[in-house]
């Protein structure tokens, strides 16, 4: 004889009961992650293989001309224009995400070193720009390469710029934006990892006469991994897609996969070519998420 | 103390300026009495104080309120009863893989695809209903999908450390169902909820790409004006506003902290 | 009293599994009212889950739960008189201590006056009246296991049930608590049920232990029954010390890898085991009439109150006092008399 009853949680019950209920309190957000979540995702899906009418309207007619286009066969023969700013996203995310480990490290070794007191006013000095509008980050470093102000003016002293005219647009910008942008997102898991490091096996490598660069990579770095690789990810996914920094810093000569997509809802209105970049995106996101779960397994650090 | 090599300490300080100088160059500018250029000619809080006559940044501002607050508190609420509905049932293994891929989903995907998707979405709407004409309506929508997952993701994590144990004391101590609720798993819960709320309203006020794409012309909030106002040119006025909106954020920032630590 | 009465226990054919694991196995026991009873295992024997079935926290697959001659198998928790204390208490970290131990009286609806009288009274038993406006997190080890308890006896339950309560505690304390405990017991004269892994706080509080293993009780008794008569090799290594010694049945006898020994009993199998424990071998200095053995010290530990002797052959362990001091090497007759030689059950 087997029982129906069972006891959940210190409450005499059914399995069945126990499932409805469970379904009515999963039901409301599911339905509106499915609702506005899921269902646009697939419908983006859809549209990606769609094509725009003469007036920017969708045309339920599927091909995979947009994805032709993305791959740079366009009317006039293949260019490489779109695949550049794709390979550049990639690029600008990757230097963005190195740049801001190595900033990270130092920071967080310093605030770690920190007396309990001050250490918390130094971390809430790293979350609190980690929390500030990016445009309004954006914009500050739209104001401080402007002309008048020193930094265009040694430039301009060192020739490397006109003298008169911002630092910005360029590349440079950029960089300074989204690295300014991301490294709270990698400083910040990194600072748990850091916290919790144990410096007695630090010290026992120094005194082995390691090198430097030994002590780095056999002691610190293992210990620090779960939440560097959490700060990675974060920055490195979100960078790809980043269009607020590289619109108002980089101008149209240095465009991202973002920009583009932004393009495509805006001014050019080819929705169903917008799509398809977004699944370009989505794919490369799949691809850095697949990477980071096989670095490493099983760890539930996200969030 | 251990000590700190100097090349620690002198790169962290270059950190920090490298993230501070900007905010604090908008600041000082911000109460600069120029109107046009960068040179210093002396303090002043006009620039402020215009803020409060102009009507269009007040009507962003009181746009960018309503958004966060509606936002916030029904995320709040379909967050928390989610991450009940997940960590409190007998699900299967497969269930519970697939709803931790969907809730993970607005977490880990670059926020312009959610927002791609969702002009589309609202695009095809339209066509059945007027109501997602771009503006205020279909912001509210998209800021509620992303800032649910993070309600439920604070509020599960919650729930998981608080265990079995707890709530089988109360129904070994005799507790109704309603009392059990009302005494012992809502104020244990509370602190949860109220962290996973904060992080959703922080995150409304901080969103700029999902505002962006599923603006209309009469939904404007102080990210996309700002935005905007910077592509025209930066003046003294946008310098206040910047300045009161990263005060506000430095307000919340602190607040949170404080409230998640004396948990 | 037995197990008919008010506070009276009976577990008839209890089985439980979880997915592959069989938890409980075909479980039987009877506890009478006023008895201080213990489940006694290493962990993973089921004990904690037959515990949880009797607090209504677990459903058994098979068997019936009776409290007081009553069936309460598919009674909730909410409806039994059965009170627990839980391995890390379950203290609720948000209300103080009063209205920790309140809360039962309160989900019932108690009035405030008979709240206030009951409550007050469990603090003062236990020595907590100081502490009533404090919270969980600004108590000791030894406090929070007090609330914990008075939180269960203040609701007068028929039966107390104790899921490794000393766990928690530094050995020292718990030594002292366990002594504590026993007297609650018999100044309340309630059933209670306690859960351990710890062989001595099992024979220091019980009126009865069973032993646990693989989900099955495989032997319960008095503490000295269990002790002095282990029907297993398994009982008997898990409560104290034993030395064991295989043989075949010749003569009424046992003949050994030591010598012949005269057994009092003839033992149900051919070829099995006997268990003598160390401090039940006699050392004489010349030789004993029946099952003497010659043996030679190897190591002496020095235990405070007497010393533990490995001789050779064997190793046999063999507990002398003090007085009688030994070295390495000494020669010296063992006698493991028949009356002291366990016949263990299993061949």
């Amino acid at each position: 004889m087997k029982r129906k009853m069972l006891v959940w949680y210190g409450e005499l019950t059914t399995t069945r009961s126990l499932i409805k209920r469970g379904l009515l309190f999963l039901s409301p957000g599911m339905l509106w992650l499915l609702a506005f979540l899921v269902l646009p995702g697939l419908v983006l899906v859809v549209v990606s293989f769609a094509s725009r009418g003469a007036y920017g309207e969708l045309v339920w007619e599927f091909n995979l001309e947009n994805y032709k286009r993305l791959a740079g066969f366009g009317i006039f023969g293949w260019s490489a224009d779109y695949l550049v700013i794709v390979w550049r996203s990639v690029w600008v995310a990757l230097v963005t995400t190195v740049l801001s480990v190595v900033l990270s490290y130092p920071l967080c070794f310093f605030i770690a070193r920190r007396p309990e007191r001050t250490r918390y006013l130094w971390l809430t000095m790293v979350i609190i720009p980690f929390w500030t509008n990016m445009v309004i980050r954006t914009y500050a470093w739209f104001l401080i390469l402007a002309p008048e102000l020193p930094f265009a003016r040694l430039a301009a002293m060192l020739g490397l710029v006109s003298p008169g005219s911002p630092l910005y647009p360029s590349a440079f910008a950029v960089y300074l934006g989204m690295v300014s942008m991301f490294l709270p997102f990698v400083a910040l898991p990194l600072y748990s990892s850091v916290e919790r490091l144990d410096w007695e096996l630090v010290e026992a490598a120094q005194d082995l006469y390691a090198s430097r660069l030994r002590v780095f990579t056999q002691a610190i770095l293992p210990q620090t991994l779960p939440g560097l690789s959490v700060g990675v990810i974060l920055t490195f996914v979100p960078a790809m897609g980043m269009f607020v920094v590289p619109d108002l810093l980089g101008g149209a000569k240095y465009m991202l996969v973002g920009n583009l997509i932004q393009q495509q809802f805006g001014a050019s209105r080819d929705w169903a070519f917008g799509a398809a970049i977004s699944m370009g995106l989505m794919v490369l996101t799949m691809f850095s998420l697949y990477l980071y779960r096989r670095k490493s397994k099983g760890a539930e650090v996200l969030v | 103390m251990r000590r700190t090599h100097p090349l620690v300490t002198i790169l962290a300080m270059f950190t920090m300026a490298f993230l501070y100088l900007p905010l604090m160059a908008v600041a000082v500018f911000s109460v600069n009495a120029t109107k046009y250029g960068l040179v210093w000619r002396g303090f002043t809080l006009d620039w402020y104080l215009k803020l409060f006559h102009n009507e269009v940044i007040l009507n962003a501002a009181w746009n960018t309120l309503v958004l966060a607050v509606v936002s916030t508190i029904v995320s709040t609420i379909l967050g928390t009863v989610l991450a009940i509905g997940m960590d409190r049932f007998p699900w299967s293994k497969r269930v519970n893989t697939f709803l931790d891929m969907v809730l993970h989903l607005p977490v880990v995907i670059p926020d312009i695809i959610l927002a791609a998707a969702l002009v589309v979405a609202f695009g095809l709407l339209r066509m059945v209903s007027s109501m997602f004409e771009p503006g205020l309506l279909n912001m509210i929508i998209g800021h509620i999908t992303f800032q649910i997952a993070f309600v439920a993701l604070v509020v599960r994590s919650r729930l998981v450390s608080l265990g079995q144990e707890i709530e089988e004391a109360a129904r070994d101590l005799f507790a109704s169902t309603g009392y059990l609720l009302r005494r012992v798993t809502l104020p244990l819960l509370l602190p949860g909820i109220v962290a996973g709320g904060m992080l959703a309203f922080t995150l409304s006020l901080d969103d700029f790409v999902i505002s962006f794409f599923t603006a209309g012309p009469e939904s404007v909030t102080l990210p996309l004006y700002i935005f905007a106002a910077v592509r025209r040119g930066v003046t003294p006025q946008i310098h206040a506003l910047s300045t009161l909106v990263l005060l506000i954020t430095v307000i919340l920032v602190v607040g949170t902290e404080r409230f998640s630590r004396r948990r | 009293m037995d197990s008919e009465s008010g506070g009276g226990l009976v577990l008839q054919g209890m089985n439980k599994h979880f997915g592959r694991v069989h938890a409980v196995r075909d479980v039987s026991l009877e506890v009478p009212a006023g008895e201080f009873f213990t489940l006694l295992g290493p962990s993973g024997c089921g004990k904690t889950t037959l515990l949880r079935i009797i607090a209504g926290l677990e459903m058994p697959d098979e068997g019936r739960v009776l409290l007081g001659g009553k069936d309460i198998t598919d009674l909730p928790a909410t409806r039994r008189q059965v009170n627990t204390v839980f391995q890390s208490y379950a203290l609720f970290p948000h209300l103080t201590v009063f209205e920790n131990v309140a809360f039962g009286l309160r989900s019932r609806k108690f009035p405030q006056d008979e709240i206030n009288e009951r409550v007050g009274k469990r603090l003062e038993m236990l020595g907590l009246e100081e502490m009533a406006q404090r919270r969980p997190d600004q108590l000791s080890g030894g406090q929070k296991q007090r609330v914990a308890l008075a939180r269960a006896l203040v609701n007068e339950p028929e039966v107390l049930l104790l899921d490794e309560p000393m766990s928690a505690l530094d050995a020292k304390l718990r030594a002292q608590v366990q002594v504590e405990l026993r007297r609650l017991q018999q100044k309340l004269g309630r059933t209670f049920i306690l859960v351990t892994h710890d062989q001595d706080e099992a024979m220091v509080v019980s009126d009865r232990i069973a032993v646990m293993r693989d989900g099955a009780v495989i032997q319960s008794g008095t503490p000295e029954e269990v002790y002095d008569a282990p029907r297993t090799r398994f009982v008997a290594e898990f409560l104290g010390a034993a030395n064991l010694i295989s043989g075949k049945v010749v003569d009424g006898g046992l003949q050994t890898e030591l010598g012949f020994l005269h057994l009092e009993e003839t033992p149900p199998w051919s070829q099995g085991t006997v268990a003598i424990r160390p401090e039940w071998i006699r050392l004489h200095e010349s030789p004993p009439a029946q099952n003497g053995i010659r043996g030679r010290v190897r190591e002496v530990i020095f235990r405070g109150t007497d010393y533990d002797l490995w001789m050779e052959p064997g190793p046999l362990r063999v507990r002398s006092h003090t007085y009688k001091h030994f070295k390495p090497g000494d020669e010296i007759w063992l006698e493991l008399a028949p009356d002291e030689l366990v016949v263990l059950h299993e061949a």
